[in-house]
């Protein structure tokens, strides 16, 4: 590198991608989606599932290092779906997004809480989720977040937890699984694949560190080694619950109450009171990990879609004493609550599970299709990263996660319809929003600004 | 295109505007970082660095930077002469920042305080 090359002091290596990849899938509600992906499928092929779940994620994975080699971004996905479909709607599909994530961090807490009255039973889910969303929200303001080492620890534990446990429960029934490619038929694993997405949420959350790596490729391989890991742990912890001899209906609930943890009923069952602190350690380290992306990551949007006068400017402040945005967070805080206690009173946590699956499948598809679009229009374009296959492969990732994601909403329940109704009202409220107020906004203080910013540039002398 | 000189001459202006703002100064009192600014059509690097609430610009890549600012030199002009909003290249991918997401959201902040 010469003299006159810019080179960055911080920079992280691959085994920190791998983590902060894996980590930010990583969350308590996942072990409510392996049991529903276990129970929708006949014997224990679960892992089917979960493996045709991970490798449709590796597709996604490789069309978002392909937008992400070209702009390298914090923006991310709301700059490629800008570049490939215009600004209309990369802000219909970000704000929709963001929306949801917002939902899942309300629907963590309140399975979180269930975790902790489970270690302290004195004290009622809604108190813990008052206390760990003030919490996580305190972290936040004060600009304190999981980063590098401390997010390699807590990675890296928690898969260590979730293997070992599950070695350890398989080798009480001797290692027997009795039917392990029995799932019973094409449709339930269609069905288990559109669910099991919701394991991998947000592992493609890391290609904003694509201006920190010391290796620009660290990113895709970083994306394909988490998903791997991820494969292999949900793998064995989903073979591993339904093998120990707890039982479905333990796991699962009935079909009107669902089972809030079932991994604290699992290791309770087979480990006792020190499996039951282990796996609730666990939970709270994966929950951790969502809330720090989630929290940070929703509010650092609305920080930025405020500062370019999408949401309300008051939105944009930055607090003096901790630089972070105060009035974002906060708002985000109170979302998160008031979806928390609406899921304490409804119990319809697995409506917003399947909302944020499908969800996360229709952001897939749009990844991909805008690799598609933008070979199309952008071509020349360098791309550091390719993804293979021409524009088929794209073109099929896209429309197979489309197909995934009606699919989960094509199901019978309120759980399944239900999910389809809030997405359309959610990305309906945005559409109305954006189309009808925001952008007849922009385009008159874009056209203000232009005319009254003054340029310090010195007058040309005559 | 701009030419070299119109780039110093941009930072420097742009160092100007933030020395006369006295609460940006006090703003930044304790965001000790170096900054490149990479104009991509003139193969050249300058370096911003702020110090102590003080912003200097020197020309060629200084140190090693907190953060790189990589856009082509007309984008860069007009956003140091504050002419343009960095938002709009910023969010067509025109303008590029590497570094931690904090002094990202930072130097947004001083654009913010100084322009908007």
């Amino acid at each position: 590198m010469g003299l006159d090359e810019p080179q960055l002091k911080r920079s992280i290596g691959l085994r920190t991608v791998v983590s902060t990849s894996a980590g930010l899938t990583f969350a308590s509600s996942t072990f409510l989606v392996v049991v529903q992906v276990a129970c929708y499928l006949a014997g224990d092929s679960a892992w089917i599932a979960i493996a045709i779940a991970g490798a449709l994620c590796a597709l996604a994975a490789a069309a978002f290092s392909e937008l992400n080699g070209m702009w390298p971004s914090v923006n991310g996905l709301r700059l490629y779906i800008h570049r490939a479909f215009g600004e209309k709607v990369s802000l219909i599909v970000a704000l929709t997004y963001m929306t949801v994530v917002t939902f899942v961090v309300g629907t963590e807490a309140y399975v979180l809480s269930h975790v902790l009255t489970a270690a302290v039973p004195s004290i009622a889910p809604p108190w813990w989720i008052f206390l760990m969303l003030s919490v996580a929200t305190g972290f936040n303001y004060r600009g304190l977040k999981a980063a590098g080492a401390f997010q390699d620890i807590l990675t890296y534990s928690v898969v260590a937890s979730i293997v070992i446990m599950s070695v350890l429960a398989l080798a009480h029934t001797h290692f027997q699984i009795p039917r392990p490619v029995s799932p019973g038929g094409i449709g339930p694993i269609f069905q288990a694949v559109g669910v099991a997405i919701f394991l991998f949420v947000g592992f493609e959350w890391v290609t904003p560190l694509a201006d920190e790596v010391k290796s620009p490729k660290a990113i895709p391989i970083g994306m394909f080694i988490a998903l791997g890991l991820l494969v292999v742990s949900y793998s064995l912890i989903t073979t591993a619950m339904f093998d120990g001899g707890v039982g479905r209906v333990a796991l699962y609930g009935t079909g009107h109450t669902r089972e809030a943890i079932p991994h604290i009923v699992f290791a309770s069952t087979i480990f006792g009171p020190v499996g039951r602190w282990v796996m609730i350690v666990t939970s709270l380290c994966m929950s951790l990990t969502t809330f720090n992306a989630g929290l940070i990551g929703v509010s650092r949007f609305i920080y930025g879609m405020a500062r370019d006068q999408v949401l309300p400017k008051g939105l944009a402040n930055i607090s003096f004493k901790y630089n972070t945005p105060d009035r974002a967070t906060f708002l985000v805080y109170a979302i998160a609550l008031a979806v928390s206690a609406i899921v304490y009173l409804t119990q319809r946590f697995v409506l917003l599970v399947n909302l944020a699956a499908a969800t996360e499948s229709f952001v897939y598809a749009f990844a991909a299709a805008a690799v598609v679009a933008l070979r199309l229009k952008d071509g020349a374009r360098n791309r550091p990263y390719k993804m293979w296959g021409g524009i088929v492969l794209p073109a099929i990732t896209g429309l197979l996660f489309a197909i995934l994601a009606v699919g989960v909403f094509a199901q019978n329940g309120i759980e399944n319809w239900g999910s389809g109704l809030v997405l359309i009202v959610v990305a309906l409220v945005w559409w109305v929003y954006i189309e009808f107020f925001i952008l007849p906004k922009l385009a008159r203080i874009r056209a203000e600004n232009a005319a009254k910013r003054q340029s310090r540039r010195p007058k040309p002398v005559s | 295109m701009a030419t070299a000189q119109e780039m110093i001459d941009s930072l420097e202006s742009f160092a100007q505007s933030c020395k006369e703002n006295e609460r940006l100064t006090a703003m930044i009192r304790d965001w000790n970082r170096v900054l490149h600014i990479e104009a991509s059509d003139l193969a050249m690097v300058n370096t911003l660095v702020t110090d102590g609430g003080i912003v200097t610009t020197e020309p060629g890549a200084i140190g090693n930077a907190d953060m790189v600012i990589h856009a082509d030199s007309d984008i860069l002009t007009q956003v140091f002469y504050g002419e343009v909003s960095p938002n709009e290249p910023y969010n067509d991918g025109t303008l590029r920042i590497k570094g931690a997401e904090e002094d990202i959201v930072r130097l947004d902040f001083v654009i913010a305080m100084l322009w908007d």
